[in-house]
């Protein structure tokens, strides 16, 4: 009956908020403990996915970085040019002289103290070129044979650091997930531990309760409300976490970033994701408190 | 009288160390009845309870109850049999950590009574019992006899029609064991059936009930007596 089915949930709610209510400094260290096993890994989890993603929306045009040597004289650097001009599959060719690259780099640096001292400088003239292909094997070709060219130090395809970065961000998230998996494995045993001393503070009246009838899903129910409530209030302490740190982490990032050419904004959490943590948290605690009445009944059984 | 309620059919039990407790015991008891089971200690009287409540297995015959197989019930079936029968316990198991009001709606809260009727019930059943007054205190201060009574309220406030009582005057005085009788025969009158493991000289004496006597697991019909 639907009544009754609600008279059940209603009391073990009650029950649960009651235990939470009665012991309100245990019920915080244990949300203290969640939030902040469950923050990490979600926080980090977070910024390497946004972090990955924002250096998978940067512009796919391939370019490729050429170095002169930093002594190389000026007809050598006109002779690069002429070649440049002369080789195929390049599309467009863009000569930064040393010394914009020089007077940009002061601007970078805000204060151009550091360069003070610095009489001569030390960057070497530059070519950005933008290859008209797009196949990493042509690319790399063409790098090679830029590289050969006399007067060159160094030819570098500016999209492979970032190919590179994003994958190591993929692995590094696969990590954390491996990590989180232990954190939460340990939180459902944090929860059960919890429950487990309750349930011996009740075990007479739990023995009771199947002696004249009680089925052990009636048993378990407060104790999974209870479980499921710590686990909901440790998951919106670690979502609430995550929020702070990364809004935090933006500011400082944004600045940071700004520097490089990248254009990378990391978004803060987002709704949908907050409660998919706080999801995590309360089955976790579900979970904990499962397990651990289950292993009760089990060894008490009549 | 009415129609059979428990039929015990050659029943044995031999606990997990070998020990036998009961051996071929045959009974049958009708619906309304009041049954007195005697027997020395260690006779297999609260066994026999036991496995009529289906806490125990019968480790051979059988035990009906209302025609069902108390042993084959699947579990749900076996708590909704055990939440149908008011239990006493030799051991009381009062919760002493509990209010005497609290000690009695245990049973409701299992049954899932909506909470109107909670208070109603349980004042019903102390008031039944002589507790009424005492709702909010402890067990711990009741005497004896009215620990006796609680756990009797306990039993009977959920409205069973099997009431099975496991030495529910033990340690009595002999007033206090009559007051308790009074209360099983107005029980009884009103319908309910009744089974009371007993040694209480007052209660066996009193000849209002029907004595199955148990001797080392068995039955044993020279001691049998009528009301
Ligand atoms: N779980 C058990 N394991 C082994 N032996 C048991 C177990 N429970 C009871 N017994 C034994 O079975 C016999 C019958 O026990 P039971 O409790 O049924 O006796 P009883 O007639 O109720 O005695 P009393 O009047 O002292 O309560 C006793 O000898 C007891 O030692
Ligand atoms: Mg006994």
């Amino acid at each position: 009956m639907l009544g009754r089915w609600f008279t059940y949930h209603r009391r073990a709610l009650r029950f649960a908020l009651r235990r939470l209510l009665t012991a309100p400094l245990s019920a915080l260290l244990s949300m203290l403990v969640i939030g902040l096993t469950l923050s990490l890994p979600a926080g980090l989890y977070h910024l390497l996915q946004s972090g990955a993603q924002a250096i998978g929306q940067q512009p796919i045009d391939p370019e490729i970085s050429l170095f002169a040597r930093v002594d190389a004289s000026a007809e050598q650097i006109a002779k690069i040019k002429q070649e440049l001009a002369r080789t195929q599959g390049i599309a467009q060719t863009r000569f930064v002289p040393k010394a914009e690259a020089f007077e940009r780099m002061k601007q970078a640096m805000e204060t151009a103290d550091l360069l003070e001292g610095i009489e001569r400088n030390p960057l070497p003239d530059a070519f950005i070129i933008k290859a008209a292909s797009r196949d990493p094997a042509e690319l790399a070709r063409l790098r090679d044979r830029l590289a050969q060219l006399p007067g060159v130090e160094h030819a570098r395809i500016d999209l492979q650091w970032a190919r590179t970065l994003a994958s190591s961000l993929r692995l590094a998230q696969r990590v954390t997930l491996i990590i989180a998996l232990g954190l939460c494995a340990g939180l459902v045993l944090v929860v059960g531990n919890t429950i487990r001393l309750q349930l011996l503070d009740a075990k007479d009246e739990i023995e009771l309760s199947r002696l004249i009838g009680a089925t052990p899903r009636y048993v378990r129910r407060p104790y999974l409300y209870f479980g499921a409530l710590q686990g909901l209030l440790g998951g919106v302490l670690a979502a609430a976490l995550v929020w702070l740190a990364l809004k935090y982490f933006n500011q400082s990032a944004a600045e940071l970033l700004n520097l490089s050419q990248l254009n990378v904004e990391l978004p803060n959490l987002a709704p949908r994701n907050a409660l998919w943590l706080v999801a995590l948290a309360t089955l976790l605690g579900w979970l904990g408190a499962y397990v651990s009445v289950q292993s009760h009944l089990l060894r008490r059984a009549p | 009288m009415g129609e059979r309620l428990i039929d015990i059919q050659q029943v044995g039990k031999r606990y997990a160390n070998g020990f036998e407790a009961l051996r071929g015991v045959d009974l049958r008891i009708e619906a309304g009845e009041m049954v007195f089971l005697s027997g020395h200690s260690g006779a297999g009287k609260s066994t026999l309870l036991r496995l009529i409540a289906g806490i125990e297995v019968p480790t051979s015959g059988t035990i009906r109850i209302s025609g069902q197989d108390v042993a084959r019930l699947k579990p749900a079936a076996a708590m909704t049999l055990r939440r149908s029968l008011g239990l006493i316990f030799q051991d009381h198991k009062l919760l002493f950590n509990r209010s005497v009001f609290d000690n009695v709606t245990l049973p409701l809260l299992i049954e899932g009574y909506p909470d109107e009727d909670l208070g109603r019930r349980a004042r019903a059943a102390l008031n039944k019992v002589g507790l009424l007054e005492r709702e909010k205190q402890f067990p711990v201060m009741l005497s004896g006899g009215e620990q006796q009574r609680l756990c009797i309220a306990r039993a009977i406030v959920h409205r069973p029609s099997l009431v099975l009582a496991d030495e529910p005057t033990g340690n009595l005085d002999e007033a206090s064991a009559r007051d308790i009788l009074a209360m099983f025969q107005s029980f009884n009158q009103v319908g309910v059936t009744i089974v009371i493991a007993t040694h209480d000289r007052t209660l066996l004496e009193s000849k209002l009930a029907r004595i199955v006597a148990l001797d080392h697991g068995r039955i044993n019909a020279a001691a049998q007596a009528h009301a």
